[in-house]
């Protein structure tokens, strides 16, 4: 049915250009213009642990909590107090390999937790939090990126009412222009992207009733990010 | 549509008035102020103007490009000629996978088609998960901002509205109807088979849509259900995948004044082999509805280039006092002002054109440079053309009026003649401070409104001469 839907909005667009059938890249002599330049906020390199502080300060700026933390034990000991301190009682998890090499599922189940499995929404929505492991962070604007994959389920970041975020310090870039250098890098030696990646900058808000900011309207109503150094 | 009624309306409604102020004036400081803080902003706009130029000049090419890599990911795009095309293809795919129940997210495309009353009168149910568009939904009305579509509502209309539609008690907070909304919409997005939404850009080279937003809605609605189909115009292209990190920063900086939003999903066909959530199914409906046909005249070629970020309402002195029903359609604003009369044809909306006072403001403002005041000037004179041509008395002398102010304005003698005798016969109507309050039709149609500057006794020419002689200064 929309097969000729098809040749016929392409063939006005082409008449609306002034192009015949078939005359293709006609005029493409004017080349596209670049995307990124000199003045588009290029900053000094900064080191990892400054980008880490400029993300901190991102961070607070979007009702986000920020921790710092190193050393397998002390990332678990500080998952155990967060989750006590809160009295969450259950949780969904992300399995990749960084989370999985520091047990924390383990040891949150050790503390008497209740796991809900990830790969089912309804489940994931009876999780008194989501824990992922963001693959990068923009300090400029503290932005958490995340990743779809097999072992990283969008729903972790999204249906529970809190969401806490691991991110190592050296997946810290300054801004998004270097973020999507590095993305486009990515996608010219790979020529694919995951299904999803998501840009998450503080928890669910809107101001659609009288302007009145509302936290957590469909997602998390709380941020929670763990720099890993 | 009546815009002289609509916008009279409006302006005698004080809850609207108080509503308009306050969302314009925080959208307006905000959009400034991170403006002003994103270095080299002015630059930015040029570049992003460059590319959509480019963009499209190469529109076929480019969704061409879209659809072989929606294709390779997974997705399936179909093509739209006009709104009900887009209706029956969304309308068909969730009859054939036997769907009851869509979740929407925020969308003016859905909004440009009618989806909902399309979905409805097909047996399926529409719910609009974007709170600002639930609480309209609830109501049966139409957005009135692009990006606050309930900002015309107080929160006394929505509790009322929740008390009545949802059985709720009357809360008053802000704090308690979103919650409630939220509990609503949870259940909705857990049962519903399939969500659509629209999307903010569409990009070439990795057949990726972006859709940006705060609430997270959009998210879900295209996680949770087991389909996924978005709607998308098709002057939304980007070239390349590196296009987002100039053209997010400056949707958002000059939509909410945001540095960026809460949420920016990139989705890239369905769920990949081994992933455990993400819809099994991808859809892209790609809409025309008359698109080409704006895409066919260079003059207003530039109208999409919009990226829909609502600045132009915001800083526009008529839509901060009309609000966006006046505009009849959709589409709001001076951008509603140049996109509708094209979009539904310019004898459907021939008083959009004129609706503006050429300020520039929008323009001013506009990411992507769009010269308003030149896309209104040129509908402008198409209606005007098309007037004269179809005849009627009021045409005919409005046409003669404009000859004849012509022949006297060409003419010095004629014209310092004509000054003086409008002198003295202005003397009736003459009020005090030098103004003429009310005058005969067909002048009434400006004094009523507002006074006319009465002319002169020593015309100006005549003051200049007596000051350069005496070495004055003005």
């Amino acid at each position: 049915m929309t097969t000729g839907s098809r040749e016929e909005i392409l063939h006005r667009i082409r008449k609306g250009l002034g192009r015949g059938e078939g005359a293709g890249h006609a005029d493409s002599e004017a080349p596209l213009p670049r995307n990124s330049g000199p003045s588009s906020g290029a900053r000094e390199q900064l080191s990892k642990d400054d980008l880490a502080d400029v993300f901190a300060q991102s961070l607070t700026g979007v009702n986000t909590s920020v921790y710092r933390e190193n050393g397998t034990d002390g990332i678990r000991e500080f998952i155990a107090g967060f989750v006590s301190e809160r009295g969450l009682e259950s949780f969904s998890i992300w399995e990749t390999e960084f989370l999985n090499s520091l047990g924390i599922k383990e040891s949150l189940e050790g503390s008497g937790l209740a796991i809900k499995s990830a790969e089912n929404k309804a489940e994931i929505a009876l999780s008194s939090v989501g824990i992922t492991e963001a693959d990068y962070a923009i300090a400029d604007t503290g932005t958490l990126v995340l990743l779809s994959g097999p072992e990283r389920p969008r729903g972790v970041s999204l249906i529970p009412p809190v969401h806490l975020a691991i991110v190592k310090k050296e997946n810290i870039v300054s801004n998004i222009e270097e973020l999507f250098g590095i993305v486009n890098k990515f996608y010219e030696d790979h020529k694919t992207t995951p299904a999803s990646a998501t840009f998450i900058t503080g928890p669910s808000r809107t101001a659609d009733i009288e302007l009145n900011l509302t936290l957590g309207v469909h997602g998390p109503k709380e941020l929670h990010v763990l720099i890993v150094c | 549509m009546n815009f002289e009624r609509d916008s009279a309306r409006a302006v005698e409604d004080k809850n609207l008035q108080r509503a308009l102020v306050n969302v314009t004036d925080r959208f307006r400081a905000a959009r400034k102020r991170a403006s002003d803080e994103t270095p080299g902003w002015d630059a930015l706009r040029d570049r992003a103007r460059e590319i959509k130029k480019h963009t499209i000049a190469h529109l076929g090419d480019y969704l061409l490009q879209l659809e072989e890599n929606v294709g390779k990911a997974g997705g399936h795009v179909h093509w739209a000629r006009d709104g009900e095309e887009a209706r029956n293809i969304i309308i068909d795919i969730a009859r054939r996978n036997g769907v009851k129940s869509v979740v929407k997210s925020k969308s003016m495309a859905t909004e440009e088609i009618e989806l909902n009353a399309g979905l409805e009168a097909a047996g399926i149910r529409a719910v609009e998960t974007d709170l600002g568009e639930y609480i309209i939904q609830l109501a049966g009305e139409h957005p009135s901002h692009i990006i606050a579509p309930a900002i015309h509502k107080t929160r006394h209309d929505i509790s009322e509205l929740f008390a009545e539609k949802l059985g709720v008690p009357y809360l008053s907070e802000p704090q308690e109807l979103t919650k409630v909304a939220r509990e609503r919409l949870r259940d909705e997005f857990l049962g519903a088979g399939m969500g659509v939404s629209g999307a903010n850009f569409g990009v070439a080279e990795t057949g990726t849509i972006v859709i940006v937003e705060n609430e997270g809605n959009a998210r879900l609605t295209t996680t949770v259900p087991r389909i996924h189909v978005a709607l998308m115009g098709i002057e939304k292209m980007l070239p390349r995948f590196g296009d987002l990190s100039l053209f997010l920063p400056l949707l958002v900086r000059s939509a909410t004044g945001q540095k960026t939003s809460t949420y920016i999903s990139l989705i890239t066909g369905p769920r990949r082999a081994g992933d455990k959530d993400g819809p099994e199914e991808f859809h892209l409906v790609l809409l025309d509805n008359g698109r080409s046909g704006i895409l066919a005249n260079p003059e207003t070629r530039e109208s999409l280039y919009c990226i829909r970020c609502g600045a132009c309402l915001n800083n526009c002195p008529v839509y901060r006092k009309v609000g966006g029903h006046s505009y009849g359609w959709v589409y709001s604003g001076p951008i509603g002002a140049i996109i509708n009369p094209q979009l539904m044809g310019i004898d459907e909306a021939p008083e959009l054109p004129f609706a503006s006072s050429l300020c520039g403001a929008c323009r001013d403002v506009c990411p992507v440079k769009i010269d308003f005041p030149k896309v209104l000037l040129e509908l402008r004179s198409e209606v005007v053309t098309r007037k004269e041509k179809t005849g009627g008395a009021s045409a005919l002398l409005e046409a003669l009026s404009f000859r004849f102010w012509r022949a006297v304005v060409m003419r010095r003698k004629i014209y310092e003649l004509a000054l003086r005798l409008s002198y003295h016969v202005q003397r009736p109507w003459k009020a005090r401070g030098g103004v003429l309050r009310s005058l005969p039709y067909p002048f009434s149609r400006w004094t009523d409104e507002r006074d006319f500057p009465a002319v002169s006794e020593t015309p100006f020419r005549e003051r200049w001469k007596k000051m350069s002689r005496k070495g004055d200064t003005l």
